[in-house]
């Protein structure tokens, strides 16, 4: 059975988390001793750009978090046949030599010294740090795994995990999933699509500016017209009309939960919520409803019969009634 | 520049810009010359084929524009580079075949540049057993460094904005090939190659890339909203047909422009100044992805 990941951010989120039925967290953390060492503009992850609205917690909290969770697990009514797993993102696009030294010698140590299970990373450069400490290694989105030999690479170089990108379709998780078996495979699920590559998205993610399709989807725009190549039938009406769907409705949130039957079979090991910036309340939301559906999954002979019984996201109805622009795998109902 | 330096060669690059129905010698020849007007080149050395960011239009669209440069290059004796896309699983192996069939059909391809590190070693297996040498680059793809113009104040020199070989090396590693060459773009004002000592360089330019992705919204004009924006979609070649042009503004209100081509989206950085050692290569796409002025402003967006 799958599990809930969840994103951690800010004290007393993890148990929060976990008493809604989250088995997986991760968590990214801010290190003034690291802007000091590398600068302002050097991420530390992917959302260092949001400062402590992404990264609330500093290191030293972070690891007192992830302590206090190990401590506090059984008062849960998690044990041993129900762990919970938590995770430190250092998905930044790169790092340079300097930059995975300090992460090898100051960060990972004692984060695997409070207890925490993995790290999330952006290429294989800490592979060996990671495993030297104990921790496991999890192959972010910024490795771009949109196909089996990508995953068969990152497996032989030592990833424990791989996370598949938002932009995969079904049928190419089910050849990815069999041409890797012995990987553990994790999937988005819920919130905040994106329209572009994790991987390959090179703007600037801060509080400023805000992402690059917010600004694609506000500033006035205007075609431009082939010299060489007359255009399709379409017309500039239906070209017009596409580009409002895109930007007025295509992946402004997301839900997955459709495919979670279809996961389920194929031993998917995790369900991403996605929004380290998000409230605590609506994430927690998110978890007790993706754990309602897996049980209804589990319990379910065909995917028919557990698109029947599902329970859909309430007071989210607009999703589903989006023609399917907001989902995850549009392929289920589509 | 360096005063013992030599100047840069330049090639042209039809990536992703030439469509196939428009593929002939005299086509290529044309854009040849408004790309020498445009980037001052004196020459073109060699030509670029194939596609940086779509194994749909790597499949449809290069057989002919590989063809089309083949014969413009025979007469006038250019070398080509062949570049492989970012590959979806289900393209993958069509890709490949394609790519082992263009190999064989065109000797001038000397030069084989990967955009992701599992295709740069399925290169590095062709060039293996290749029976004439076939250099190994990465594409601009494989160099992340972050670029934003919507931010002024954003210029390379601090240390996370400055190339360096430990990319290079890294992949090598991970990839147990030997690179030739690594491409950038022109992703900041001044961008720094002190530490790029040990790999050739080669400079993208007038774009720099900012995103890419596997949806393509142009691909989805034809489709009812339930099929619109999935990953590798089917298409009728749109991104080739059209751009788009967005003008948002940076942190100082000043104009930057956008452009968005198919899955990508580009800005400009023709000014691109190198500080350090110079590219051996500049790589020049047309400056208008070879559409012009004349389509129709969407002041409601």
């Amino acid at each position: 059975m799958g599990s809930v990941l969840a994103p951690a951010n800010g004290k007393g989120a993890v148990i929060k988390l976990v008493a809604a039925g989250a088995r997986e967290l991760y968590l990214g953390f801010h290190d003034d001793a690291w802007t000091q060492a590398f600068g302002p503009d050097a991420p530390l992850n992917r959302l260092s750009g949001f400062g402590q609205t992404a990264n609330s917690l500093s290191f030293e909290e972070l690891l007192d978090e992830i302590f206090a969770l190990n401590q506090t697990a059984p008062a849960l009514g998690v044990g041993p046949h129900d762990p919970i797993s938590t995770y430190c993102v250092f998905n930044a696009a790169r790092y340079s030599s300097d930059q995975v030294r300090y992460i090898a010698d100051r960060h990972l140590p004692q984060l695997a010294d409070a207890g925490l299970t993995g790290v999330i990373l952006s290429g294989p450069e800490l592979i060996p740090a990671a495993h030297a400490n104990g921790l496991a290694a999890v192959a972010s989105t910024m490795c771009a795994i949109y196909h089996e030999d990508l995953a068969r690479l990152y497996r032989d170089c030592g990833m424990d995990r791989i996370i598949l990108p938002r932009d995969v379709t079904l049928d190419a998780i089910e050849q990815i999933r069999a041409a890797v078996p012995e990987l553990e495979m994790e999937v988005f699920l819920m919130r905040n699509g994106c329209i572009f590559a994790d991987s390959h998205c090179m703007g600037l993610h801060k509080a400023d500016q805000l992402a690059l399709c917010r600004t694609l989807r506000e500033a006035p725009c205007w075609d431009q017209l082939s010299d060489l190549l007359a255009p399709g039938q379409e017309g500039e009406n239906a070209a017009q009309e596409n580009d409002r769907l895109y930007k007025d409705r295509f992946h402004l949130n997301t839900c997955g939960l459709c495919a979670l039957w279809r996961f389920e079979q194929l031993g998917v090991n995790a369900y991403k919520v996605v929004g380290r910036c998000d409230g605590l309340d609506d994430l927690c939301d998110d978890v007790e409803l993706i754990a309602r559906n897996i049980r209804i999954a589990q319990g379910c002979s065909s995917e028919q019969e557990y698109l029947e019984r599902m329970e859909r996201p309430e007071g989210l109805l607009e999703l589903c009634a989006n023609q399917g622009l907001s989902c995850y795998y549009p392929d289920v109902r589509f | 520049m360096h005063p013992d330096q030599t100047p840069p060669e330049f090639a042209l690059s039809l990536c992703d810009v030439l469509p196939a129905a428009a593929a002939t010698p005299q086509v290529v020849a044309d854009i040849a010359d408004r790309a020498l007007a445009e980037s001052g080149a004196g020459s073109f050395r060699r030509l670029y084929v194939g596609s940086y960011f779509c194994d749909r239009l790597f499949l449809t669209q290069v057989p002919a524009q590989a063809q089309a440069a083949a014969d413009f290059a025979d007469q006038y004796g250019l070398q080509l580079t062949l570049v492989l896309p970012i590959c979806s699983q289900h393209l993958l192996e069509p890709v490949k075949q394609l790519t082992r069939q263009l190999l064989d059909a065109h000797p001038a391809i000397d030069e084989l540049v990967a955009n992701d590190p599992a295709m740069l070693r399925f290169a590095a297996d062709l060039a293996e057993a290749a029976p004439r040498p076939l250099r190994l680059a990465t594409g601009r793809l494989l160099a992340r460094s972050q670029r934003d113009p919507r931010y002024f104040e954003l210029e390379a020199g601090p240390q996370p904005f400055a190339l360096d070989d430990e990319a290079a090396f890294r992949l090598e590693n991970l990839t147990r090939c030997r690179i030739s060459r690594v491409e950038v773009d022109p992703f900041a004002p001044v961008v720094s190659t002190w530490r790029l000592t040990q790999t050739p360089l080669a400079l993208h330019l007038p774009h720099a890339v900012m995103t890419t992705g596997h949806i393509c919204a142009p691909a989805s004009s034809d489709l009812p909203p339930e099929r619109k924006f999935r990953p590798d979609g089917p298409c009728q070649h749109q991104c080739l047909q059209r751009i788009t042009v967005h003008q948002a503004a940076n942190d100082r209100g000043q104009d930057v422009f956008l452009t968005r081509q198919g899955r990508t989206v580009f800005f400009e950085n023709p000014a691109c100044v190198i500080d350090g050692p110079q590219p051996q290569r500049i790589i020049w796409t047309p400056a208008d992805f070879l559409c012009s002025e004349g389509g129709s402003p969407w002041d409601q967006f």
